[in-house]
C-alpha cells in the first residue's frame, strides 16, 4: 500500500474519531454548567473551546499511533527477526503537523490571555469595596466605605462593580462564590483582589476552596445579593446591632497582624 | 517466592497499620448531650468549660464538659430540638486570651443579641476579656465567654447564659471557639481543632 493510501485511511478514520469525540463533549462530558457572571461566561467559553479544539488534535495522535501499531508491525516470524530500516522524514507531513498544531497553540494562548485580561479586569470606575477576612472556620467582612463594621454573611449590591480585597489571619484559605466565578486565595500577611459584577438578585453560597483544617469542609456562608435599596437597609441593620463591638474594631487595615500573645509552641500545663 | 510472600506480607501489615491508624482517629473521645427540654418549643443545655479536662488522652487541654465539675466528662457533641428556643448556661473556669478578631466580642444569633454574665446582660466583650467564644456559625450564633481573672480563687468561674433559636431546618451545624488559645503561630492546634475539647457538632432534630 502506498503512503498516500495510508495517508488517506488514517484521514478518514481521524474524521469519524473526531466527530465522535465532539459528539461526546457535547452531550455525555460535563462542561462547567451555568455562570451568573459576564466573567465566567468568558471563562466558561474559553474552556469549551480548549476542550473541542484540543479533541481532534489528541484524536489524531491516538489515530495514528493505533494505526501504526496494527499496520507497521514486523510480520517477520519471531525467528527471522531482522533490523528493520530508520523510519524516513517525510518533511510536507512534518511541516503541516507542526504548523497546524503551532498555529492552535497561538489561538489558543491569544484566546486564553484575552479573557484572562477580562477576568482580571478591575471593576468600574467606583466599585464597592469588601474586604474578606479569612479565619479558621469561617469568613468575616468588612465594609470600609460604611464605616468599616465587620459582618458574619456577605451582601452586595445588584449590578454594582465589587472588588473584594482578600486577606486571612491565620493560615491560606480560598475565597470561592461558585456560580459567580469568583476565587482568590487569602493569604496571611498578604492582600489579594478579584473582582464581580453580580446581575442576579438572590442567594449564593461562599465556599472555602483551600484545605485549612478540621472545619474546612463547614467553611461557607451565604451571599445575598440584594436591590439597591434592600442593600442601604442592611447597611443600616448591621451598623446599628454592631455598634457595641465598632469601638473595640481596630482601624480598617489591608491585612491585620493579631498578636499572637498567649499561643504556646509547645504543649504545657495549662491551656495558655 | 519468597520475595513475593515478603512483600504481600509488609503490604498486608501496612495496611492493617493504616486502618488501625484510621480507626483510632475516628473514635471520638467526647459524649453526645442532649438538650433538656423546658417548656413547649424550649429546651436548655448547661456546660462547663475547663482549663484541663483532667482526664483522657489531653488531661492539660482546655475543654468543654458536662456541668458537673466533678465529672470530668467532654461534651462536644449536642442534640437539641428543631424549632426550638435553647437556653444555654455556661460555667466558664480559664483565664482570658486575648481575641485574635475583635468582631468576635459581639454577641450574636441569640434572642435580643445579648447575653448574660453574671445575671447581667451585655451585646459586646472588650477583646482582652473573653477566654472562648460559643460560635455556631452556621447559624450565625457568637457569644464571647468571659475569662476569669488569673489571680481568683481556685473554681472560681464565671456564668454565662443565652438563648438562641435552633431553626427549622434538621440539620447538623459545626461549632467552634473563635478565641484561639491552643499550639502553633495562630492559636489553632491541639484543642481548637481536636475532637472532644473546643469544638463540636450540633445536631438539630
Amino acid at each position: 500500500m502506498t503512503n498516500t493510501a495510508h495517508a488517506v485511511r488514517i484521514f478518514i478514520y481521524w474524521l469519524i474519531a473526531s466527530v465522535i469525540a465532539e459528539i461526546l463533549l457535547i452531550t455525555a462530558i460535563p462542561t462547567p454548567g451555568p455562570t451568573l457572571s459576564e466573567a465566567g461566561a468568558g471563562e466558561h467559553t474559553t474552556m469549551r473551546l480548549f476542550f473541542f479544539t484540543g479533541a481532534p488534535i489528541f484524536v489524531f495522535i491516538c489515530v495514528y499511533m493505533v494505526y501504526a501499531v496494527i499496520m507497521f508491525r514486523d510480520r517477520s516470524e519471531p525467528e527471522t527477526l531482522t533490523r528493520t530500516e530508520p523510519a524516513k522524514t517525510n518533511v510536507p507531513a512534518l511541516l503541516i503537523w507542526c504548523g497546524i498544531t503551532f498555529s492552535t497553540v497561538v489561538f489558543l494562548a491569544a484566546w486564553g490571555t484575552f479573557t484572562l485580561n477580562e477576568v482580571t479586569e478591575a471593576a468600574g470606575p467606583h466599585p464597592l469595596v469588601v474586604q474578606v477576612i479569612a479565619q479558621q472556620w469561617h469568613f468575616t467582612y468588612r465594609y470600609p466605605s460604611y464605616g468599616g463594621f465587620e459582618t458574619y454573611d456577605l451582601a452586595v449590591p445588584v449590578n454594582t462593580p465589587i472588588t473584594f480585597s482578600i486577606t486571612s489571619l491565620d493560615v491560606v484559605h480560598d475565597f470561592w462564590i461558585y456560580n459567580e466565578d469568583v476565587k482568590q486565595d487569602a493569604v496571611p500577611g498578604t492582600t489579594t483582589t478579584v473582582y464581580m459584577d453580580a446581575k442576579t438578585v438572590g442567594s449564593q453560597w461562599v465556599v472555602c476552596d483551600e484545605l485549612c483544617g478540621i472545619w474546612h469542609g463547614h467553611m461557607r456562608g451565604p451571599m445575598a445579593v440584594l436591590s439597591a435599596k434592600n442593600f442601604q437597609t442592611w447597611v443600616k441593620q448591621q451598623q446599628a446591632s454592631h455598634a457595641p463591638v465598632q469601638k473595640y474594631m481596630p482601624p480598617q487595615s489591608d491585612t491585620y497582624f493579631p498578636d499572637p500573645q498567649g499561643f504556646p509552641s509547645a504543649p504545657q500545663n495549662s491551656s495558655q | 517466592m519468597k520475595p513475593i510472600l515478603a512483600i504481600f506480607g509488609t503490604t498486608i501489615v501496612v495496611i492493617a497499620l493504616a486502618v488501625a491508624y484510621v480507626v483510632d482517629l475516628a473514635q471520638i473521645p467526647t459524649s453526645t448531650v442532649h438538650a433538656a427540654s423546658t417548656g413547649s418549643r424550649t429546651a436548655s443545655l448547661n456546660l462547663d468549660v475547663v482549663p484541663n479536662a483532667g482526664a483522657g488522652p489531653h488531661p492539660d487541654w482546655v475543654q468543654y464538659q458536662t456541668f458537673d465539675l466533678n465529672a470530668s466528662k467532654s461534651a462536644t457533641q449536642f442534640v437539641i430540638p428543631v424549632s426550638t428556643w435553647v437556653t444555654v448556661t455556661i460555667h466558664q473556669y480559664d483565664t482570658p486570651t486575648t481575641l485574635r478578631n475583635e468582631f468576635f466580642g459581639l454577641v450574636q444569633g441569640t434572642k435580643g443579641n445579648i447575653a448574660y454574665l453574671n445575671g447581667k446582660p451585655f451585646q459586646a466583650l472588650s477583646p482582652d476579656i473573653p477566654s472562648h467564644t460559643f460560635s455556631i456559625p452556621g447559624l450565625g450564633v457568637n457569644v464571647p465567654l468571659a475569662g476569669v481573672s488569673a489571680t481568683a480563687a481556685p473554681n472560681t468561674y464565671q456564668t454565662i447564659r443565652f438563648t438562641f433559636y435552633s431553626g427549622d431546618v434538621k440539620k447538623i451545624y459545626h461549632w467552634q471557639c473563635f478565641d484561639p488559645c491552643g499550639w502553633g503561630a495562630y492559636g489553632n492546634g491541639g484543642p481548637m481543632q481536636t475532637y472532644g475539647y473546643m469544638d463540636g457538632r450540633i445536631q438539630v432534630v
